[in-house]
């Protein structure tokens, strides 16, 4: 038996590389934004005495459209089950688009740490020295590191305390920046603030070295400007250099952190997998820049060389995940700082057996063109709307916080119903920018209610970006969708960007062979039982401890 | 003429008989057998949002063939006897059954296994009345039609005859059937192919190649070049862009279909010929076109080789504003003007210049298969796509696939390819466009060429004239 549409399915291992379609009861695939290719689903007419070599865990599937060679869809087999029913013997085959990928590897990865809860007081530390963490006074309410030589202790020159950042080190990474601001309870040249930067072999060097000063001054180093390409541990310390003084006061301190706290930034890797040894200048990240480094690390079997990454512009102050992390909840996360921005991953398309993979924000021309004769259904959804958000977060010295961020929305206001919701970021420490940036990204979702729709598409539809008709099974999410018989907006027709009734995101497309049709999820995902428990695991692992 | 209905081991015009249901002896016919066209499977979208059905998709499913026999015999045990050889045919996995009226041509039916049948025994008498019912392939098929013996393919678009093409004419059948193709031999080369096929209207009237020294509105720092053999057609055959300005901005626009014609309706895969003066030189190429050029599509990379090569520019349809097929009801098909595609193309690094020598535009709205064979060593075999199998493989060139040796070249590795291969459309003419280049996309050479044969078994829905 035959599929009625001219799609041809393609199974590669290493053993074997063949077409199938012949053999194929039915086949259906489903892609989502964010992701690309998700998952596809086919039944083969085998006899089961047989071991195909085509078959096997892990092995490739291609599915192409056979008039013009195009992939519609790309993945690899997860286990491939075989069965015997009424209809006779069958393996049924399950496979995950090139998605999956991201989530193949759990690893501990720092980009821009604040915390204060890594540094440690390192062993050079002379007894009486003093560590503490204190909050200053300002409005900023933030935890300032104080090293002092107490009153009375007899300091000799290499005098010293402080504490030392060694998790760059643990988690196999390597040191690029290093910045903060002090301040001292004296002035005097004798008792410096330093950075010490380190490495594994006994390579080290003094990367910064101020003096004691009431005024304060700025303390940034940044790799092969000021410490050699390689270090990896890092110790911030007062040393009394020369000659001997017994402290006299209580005025021999330096507190570090003043202003924007202390920052690490570890090193990061191009797309391409090469190591990032300049451009440190700046304090944060880009979420585009750690979809680079991403890529580089650990996503090998994307192609990261000919990868598509557009440039965002939000500079994130806090992203460290020491208790371990997937690519995905990372991307995940990069998509709170951007809400406008997705990644998916698709067929290879320059590199053999490297998926394609984008970074990119939400078009905002419509692509397709299609009407509701086929079936749409759009429930709408009030329960959407929020005009506050509590952001949950916790300040680099542990301490729980909350941030409020607020919008108008109209709809609420004219009723006076103010709806709160709460975002928890989970137990990793982060500052009060970047909190306050994701309640502002959550409000900006949750302005006007979402249409958690679905279009039923069982005829060609154009497609303004390639400037001709598209079957079903060519239609991808990742774009925007105007239906056109649904009540229109007054602007409708010249909208660039959702408006929530004419025009669509279009989030998911789930194609089915049997009786070529492809169900696409507007907006957001449709209430489907689905949906609904992964939206629920997501939740979460996101609360549990990152 | 009796009627031929029998069991055979093969569809060849000469089989071995397995069993003959129609001997006069043992088996009799007392009807022609029924050999209703299969059923149509439909995909039919039902909706109040308008009038009648839509139908998305169609397919025909598996026919039903049905005869009445007589089996009769000297004796009940001779009787049985026939019936168990019955039985055995009837319940392999897969067999053939060949059909002729004793006017007509033979045609074969595969079946599947059908041992249900109604059996009627006229006891004491040693004869039974039974009623077949084999499941069967929808379609019946003729014996192997060797339609092209021999047709040589240069790889040049610009060649005499059959630059990159052939006409398959003269396809027998009721529907289009699949293909089963001999590429000729590797010549120890591996290299990457790309077939497709037209097999509607006029093939003829489809431009397939626009040579890049017919190309207009060249930008300041694109120029017409001297004849160079390296590159396709006579006297200046090719263009030259020394990136004067080195941004992405148009180099010269072409017509991609002709105009006034029906036949250039449809959906087209780009392939450019270019070639780099210095391979390490980062160039990118695009493609615009539509009102204004504002379909925009994919920004491609050039290989890190000087080539010349050719670089898939990807899909394009024409007209691409979404068009009817025909206008209202009147049925006749609308044709198209201002086919203009734009071809752009920057230098991110580098010094040296781009060359075009040809836009390859290649039907790929019903099939279009690329196949990258790899050579195993220097094995002296063919290349066969297999339609009727959707398999590629190699067969010892001393040999055919049909001859008593049939050796398959078992050292060549498993052979990746993508899309669906050629169909042949009967009372029709069938261009297959062909063309091939190394796997790094370089060409292998305007002169080389490929000894093509075509074959198939025709297809139909009943019987064969």
């Amino acid at each position: 038996m035959t599929l009625a549409v001219p799609l041809a399915v393609r199974l590669k291992t290493g053993r074997a590389d063949r077409h199938v379609t012949r053999e194929l009861r039915d086949i259906s695939y489903r892609s989502a934004i964010p992701g690309g290719f998700a998952s596809a689903q086919m039944t083969l007419d085998r006899p089961l005495s047989l071991d195909p070599e085509e078959i096997r865990q892990f092995g490739k599937v291609y599915i192409y459209d056979g008039r013009n060679g195009r992939t519609v869809w790309y993945g690899r087999l997860e286990d491939p089950g075989r069965g015997v029913t009424a209809e006779g013997q069958q393996w049924t085959l399950t496979a995950t688009g090139a998605a999956a990928h991201v989530k193949d590897r759990t690893v501990p990865l720092i980009y821009v740490d604040t915390s204060w809860e890594r540094w440690h007081r390192f062993g050079l530390s002379f007894m009486a020295g003093r560590d503490d963490l204190q909050y200053d006074n300002t409005v900023a309410d933030e935890p300032r590191l104080i090293l002092q030589c107490p009153r009375g202790v007899v300091a000799a020159s290499g005098w010293q305390v402080g504490r030392e950042y060694r998790h760059l080190r643990d988690f196999g990474q390597k040191l690029a920046r290093v910045a903060s601001s002090y301040n001292s309870g004296r002035t005097v040249t004798d008792w410096r603030v330093q950075y010490v930067t380190r490495d594994g072999a006994g390579g080290s060097e003094i990367a910064a070295n101020g003096g004691f000063t009431t005024t304060g001054s700025g303390l940034t180093v940044v790799v092969v400007t000021n410490f050699a390409n390689g270090r990896d541990l890092v110790e911030v310390k007062i040393v009394r250099q020369t000659s001997t003084e017994t402290v006299a006061n209580d005025d021999t301190w330096s507190r570090i952190g003043v202003g924007p706290g202390i920052v690490v930034r570890a090193m990061l890797f191009d797309k391409n997998g090469n190591e990032i040894t300049t451009g440190y200048t700046a304090d944060t990240v880009l979420a585009s820049e750690v979809v680079a480094d991403l890529l580089g690390r650990l996503l090998n079997k994307f192609d990261g060389a000919n990868a598509s990454i557009a440039t965002t512009t939000f500079a994130i102050p806090h992203l460290a995940y020491p208790d371990g992390t997937t690519a995905e909840k990372v991307l995940s996360d990069l998509m709170g700082f951007e809400s406008t921005f997705y990644w998916a991953a698709w067929e290879p398309r320059v590199t053999a057996d490297k998926a394609f993979f984008e970074w990119r924000s939400w078009p905002t021309t419509v692509r397709y063109e299609a009407t509701a004769a086929d079936g749409f259904d759009s429930p709408g959804s009030a329960g959407e709307l929020y005009d506050r958000v509590k952001v949950r977060w916790r300040d680099a010295n542990g301490r729980v916080r909350f941030n409020t961020r607020t919008q108008t929305v109209a709809a609420l206001a004219d009723e006076g119903l103010p709806r709160e919701a709460l975002i928890d970021l989970g137990d990793e420490a982060t500052t009060s920018a970047a909190a306050d940036r994701v309640g502002d990204q959550f409000l900006l979702e949750h302005a006007a209610a979402p249409n958690a729709g679905s279009l039923t598409v069982r005829q060609p539809i154009f497609d303004a970006t390639s400037g001709r008709k598209v079957e079903p099974w060519e239609i991808q999410p990742g774009h925007l969708i105007r239906v056109r018989d649904v009540l229109p907006r007054v602007d409708g027709l010249n909208a660039t960007s959702r408006d929530a009734v004419t025009i669509f995101r279009l989030v998911g497309t789930d194609y089915r062979a049997s009786d070529n049709s492809c169900t696409l999820e507007l907006d957001s995902r449709p209430r489907q039982i689905t949906s609904v428990v992964a939206k629920t695991q997501r939740d979460f692992e996101y609360r549990r401890r990152r | 003429m009796a009627v031929t209905f029998k069991f055979v081991d093969r569809i060849d015009a000469a089989p071995t008989t397995r069993l003959n249901l129609n001997d006069g002896t043992s088996f009799r016919l007392l009807q022609d057998p029924d050999f209703s066209p299969p059923p149509m499977r439909r995909s039919v979208v039902q909706t109040m949002l308008r009038d009648g059905d839509y139908v998305s998709s169609t397919a025909y499913e598996n026919r039903v063939v049905k005869a009445r026999l007589l089996v009769s015999a000297a004796t009940q045990d001779a009787l049985a006897t026939q019936l168990q050889l019955l039985h055995r045919e009837l319940d392999r996995r897969a067999n053939i059954i060949q059909f002729s009226t004793g006017e007509t041509n033979p045609v074969f039916f595969r079946t599947f296994r059908s041992p249900e049948y109604a059996l009627d025994m006229e006891s004491p008498e040693p004869k039974a009345y039974v009623n077949l019912s084999i499941a069967a392939e929808p379609f019946a098929l003729g014996v192997r039609h060797d339609i092209i013996t021999s047709v040589t393919v240069t790889n040049n678009p610009a060649a005499g005859t059959n630059g990159m093409f052939f006409d398959v004419t003269g396809v027998l059948g009721d529907i289009p059937t699949p293909s089963f193709l001999n590429t000729g031999p590797l010549s120890g080369a591996s290299r990457q192919t790309v077939i497709a096929v037209r097999r509607r209207g006029t093939p003829a009237n489809h431009v397939f190649v626009r040579q890049a020294e017919t190309f207009a509105n060249l930008s300041s720092d694109t120029t017409l070049q001297a004849n160079d053999p390296a590159m396709s057609g006579a006297g200046s055959n090719y263009i030259r862009t020394t990136f004067a300005s080195a941004g992405l901005i148009s180099r010269g626009d072409s017509q991609v279909v002709a105009s006034s014609t029906i036949d250039s309706v449809g959906t087209y895969r780009i392939f450019l010929r270019l070639r780099k003066t210095v391979a390490a030189d980062v160039i990118n190429v695009q493609l615009r076109w539509g009102a204004a050029l504002t379909i925009i599509g994919d920004k491609v990379a050039t290989p890190s080789i000087a080539g010349p090569f050719f670089l898939d520019m990807g899909l394009i349809q024409m007209p691409p504003n979404g068009a009817p097929q025909s206008a209202g009801h009147d049925g006749r098909d609308l044709s198209l003007m201002n086919s203009q595609v734009n071809v752009y193309a920057e230098r991110v690094s580098g010094t040296g210049s781009l060359d075009w020598d040809y836009m390859l535009i290649i039907p790929a709205d019903q099939e279009l298969a690329i196949a990258n064979w790899t050579v195993a060593g220097t094995p002296a075999a063919d290349t066969y796509m297999d339609g009727p199998n959707e398999a590629l493989y190699t067969v010892m060139s001393t040999d055919t696939p049909f001859d008593a040796n049939r050796r398959v070249d078992a050292a060549t590795p498993p052979i990746p390819w993508v899309g669906s291969l050629p169909m042949l459309s009967p009372n029709q003419t069938n261009r297959l466009y062909m063309f091939w280049y190394n796997a790094d996309t370089s060409d292998s050479g305007l002169a080389e060429t490929r000894v093509c044969k075509v074959s198939y078994w025709p297809r139909f829905l009943y019987i064969r004239p």
